[in-house]
């Protein structure tokens, strides 16, 4: 009988760039706008993004650029953004988007760039909030098409939310229904997913752009049948996608990780793999890198696959498994958002450290991103 | 103003120590360790997402929160999916030193009443009727219930148990009244454990107020205003629950500490009695003063 630990869903830590493997080629950053080769604070990663080649990191002193290979940082904070406002980020190629809240936090702004971050322009996005939002993301199709979703401020018992989606880089939005307030992904301009919901999770997919939504059923093994099942977005690469979905008993029970896989653009989907966490209830953050190429953190150890079925533990020089809280890839880079938080025992002080670990070899050795 | 602070606080006080002592006397195997009510100025947590020990560990270990709202029951968590934590789930995070600010999340606006999203109307799973006399009694049925889940939960008779009510279209009269009728029969029945979470502006928080039996306390959510402060909110006077009385939830969806909840954790600023944990004690539960997140700074403001 299979053991039972407490942890819930991944979906959020899932990080993976729909794009990541379509014509990166390894965009070169533009003009700067500050000096450059500026080194990453160490402790105050809040947000990051990769695609194409290209990552960026917000922390408590900037937005930061760098290649895929990681050497060097460049500043790209956009001279008006209040970094604190910040609710999300992307990049694609050349092209990438900040959305902040606007000051009285009734409302959003989108920030835009298509030269590497060397010029931005901004422009409030439509809708207004009585009580701010709770969360935005983006989803980057490519460098015109664009879909942000807005999570509303209700309690953490409800999901609730729309989109905007721009098909002219940022420029202008038009609004678009959700099932729930999750973050969408798009496979082309027409064929979207939407994964989760407040806590029981539904997986739905578009074909017209959002216009209408339909819910996707998964098949959940027999062994399973009874379990809370929550799923992340699909990662596709052409009409092959992976669909991560995470298994557990609130109160107990290990987590289990099972890959689908479709190669009919998602029609349909056949568990492929399984992955069972170490019952502690610890998170399992997963990455995406090919087909069959999937990476997933154990809390205790990296574990592997080239072959979408077998999965094999990799040594992970230079990196704490337990310290990952998402992993992000881009091309044949990996990179990890790794976290330790402390308090002194009366907590009249407390420390959450956040820096960044990069792999150029899928995993197997990972040294810190910043210089 | 809503009630006296200095007879609420000794009538509180007063049973507070009965159920520490009731506490102490008994061994009640079959329910969770009560630990004492008390005062709280620290800053808390929610989340609908079930925490894994590792989890609450984290958390505790790692975070300026000191109180766990989670949720205890009702129709509406129960169609959603918020799991009400398991009995050594509780224990075990007394033991670390948690409070707790239970929640009941029921039934919310009426059919017809729900928020209006990108020009679509959403309709909760949970709803009470449009009669504000069917509402009231479903109000009242609602703090039975919650009671006795309360009881069954192992909180005591001081411990504030806090219904959920999500914002809804307040353009229409009739579901004002309806819900305003809904929160009257919660608070009449609660009587001093009946606290209530609402949006500021979209849950009406300002009505209750003005109802005839105005909740003892009240967890206002409006997110990235007055951060660590429980006061000067632009949609609820500082003149209502004066006394010790709110909370105010002002970040939603947190990840900066890792945790396994897929959707984070809300944080909050508590001015209010509550269920405290196994660490709980008057001597350091004294309100920091830095105002800085990295620490735990006090919520009391300095308004009142």
């Amino acid at each position: 009988m299979k053991g039972r630990s407490i942890v819930a869903g991944i979906v959020t830590v899932i990080s993976v760039a729909a794009c990541s493997v379509s014509g990166a080629g390894g965009a070169i950053l533009g003009t700067v706008v500050s000096p450059s080769a500026t080194p990453i604070p160490t402790t105050s990663v809040e947000q990051f993004a990769t695609a194409s080649g290209v990552a960026w990191a917000l922390t408590d002193t900037g937005i930061f650029a760098t290649s895929a290979a990681g050497a060097s940082w460049t500043r790209i904070t956009p001279s008006s953004l209040d970094l604190s406002s910040v609710q999300a980020m992307a990049v694609h190629g050349r092209s990438g988007w900040v959305i902040a809240l606007t000051k009285d936090s009734t409302g959003l702004i989108g920030f835009t760039t298509h030269d590497g971050g060397a010029t931005w322009t901004s422009r409030p996005l439509p809708g207004s909030f009585s009580g701010s939002v709770a969360s935005v993301a983006i989803d980057p199709l490519d460098e015109s098409t664009i879909s942000v979703s807005i999570k509303l401020p209700f309690s953490p018992a409800e999901s609730l939310g729309y989109a905007l989606r721009s098909i002219d880089g940022g420029g202008t939005w038009t609004a678009m229904n959700l099932p729930n307030g999750e973050p969408v992904r798009f496979r082309t301009a027409l064929d979207g997913w939407q994964a989760g919901g407040a806590v029981d999770q539904t997986l739905s997919r578009t074909q017209d752009a959002g216009a209408t939504w339909q819910s996707v059923a998964v098949a959940i093994p027999p062994a399973y049948a009874g379990d809370r099942a929550a799923y992340s977005n699909p990662v596709f690469f052409g009409t092959s996608g992976v669909l991560p979905v995470f298994l557990w008993v609130p109160g107990g029970g290990p987590l289990i990780a099972a890959f689908y896989t479709t190669v009919t653009a998602g029609d349909r989907w056949s568990l492929a793999a399984s992955v069972e966490a170490a019952p502690d209830g610890s998170s399992m953050p997963v990455v995406v890198t090919g087909p069959q190429s999937w990476l997933v953190d154990t809390n205790h150890g990296l574990l592997a696959t080239t072959d979408a079925k077998t999965f094999s533990p990799l040594a992970a020089s230079g990196l704490d498994p337990s310290t990952v809280a998402t992993l992000h890839a881009t091309g044949t880079t990996i990179w990890a958002v790794t976290s330790v938080s402390s308090c002194t025992v009366a907590k009249t002080a407390c420390t959450t450290s956040t820096w960044l670990e990069r792999s150029s070899n899928n995993g197997e050795n990972w040294a810190p991103s910043s210089p | 103003m809503v009630r006296h602070r200095s007879l609420d606080r000794l009538v509180r006080g007063m049973t507070a120590l009965l159920a520490v002592v009731t506490v102490a006397a008994l061994s009640i195997s079959s329910q969770p360790a009560e630990a004492a009510s008390g005062y709280t100025d620290h800053q808390g947590v929610d989340a609908c997402d079930y925490p894994s020990t590792t989890d609450l560990n984290a958390l505790w270990n790692g975070t300026p929160f000191w109180d766990f709202g989670y949720y205890l029951g009702g129709a509406e968590a129960a169609a959603v999916g918020c799991t009400p934590w398991t009995s050594s789930t509780l224990t075990n995070a007394r033991t670390l030193g948690w409070g707790f600010t239970p929640i009941w999340d029921d039934l919310q606006a009426p059919t017809g009443c729900g928020p209006i999203i990108n020009g679509k109307r959403y309709d909760f799973a949970a709803r009470m009727s449009i009669n504000p006399t069917t509402s009231y009694n479903q109000g009242v049925a609602s703090a039975n219930s919650a009671l006795s889940a309360m009881g069954g939960a192992g909180f005591g008779p001081d411990d504030t148990v806090w219904l959920d009510l999500e914002g809804y279209d307040r353009t229409q009269q009739s579901c004002i009244n309806a819900v305003n009728a809904y929160v009257n029969g919660w608070s009449t029945t609660a009587d001093f454990d009946a606290g209530v979470y609402g949006s500021a502006s979209a849950s009406g928080v300002s009505d209750w107020a003005h109802i005839a039996h105005p909740p003892f306390a009240v967890w206002i959510a409006d997110r990235n205003i007055n951060l660590n402060t429980v006061w000067n909110d632009p949609f609820v006077s500082n003149s209502y629950w004066v006394y010790d009385q709110r909370m105010h939830q002002y970040r939603t969806s947190q990840h900066t500490v890792k945790t396994s909840m897929p959707h984070g954790y809300d944080v909050d600023c508590l001015n209010t009695w509550a269920d405290q944990g196994s660490n709980f004690d008057d001597e350091t539960n004294e309100p920091n003063e830095s105002g800085s997140l990295s620490g735990d700074p006090a919520c009391d403001g300095t308004t009142q």
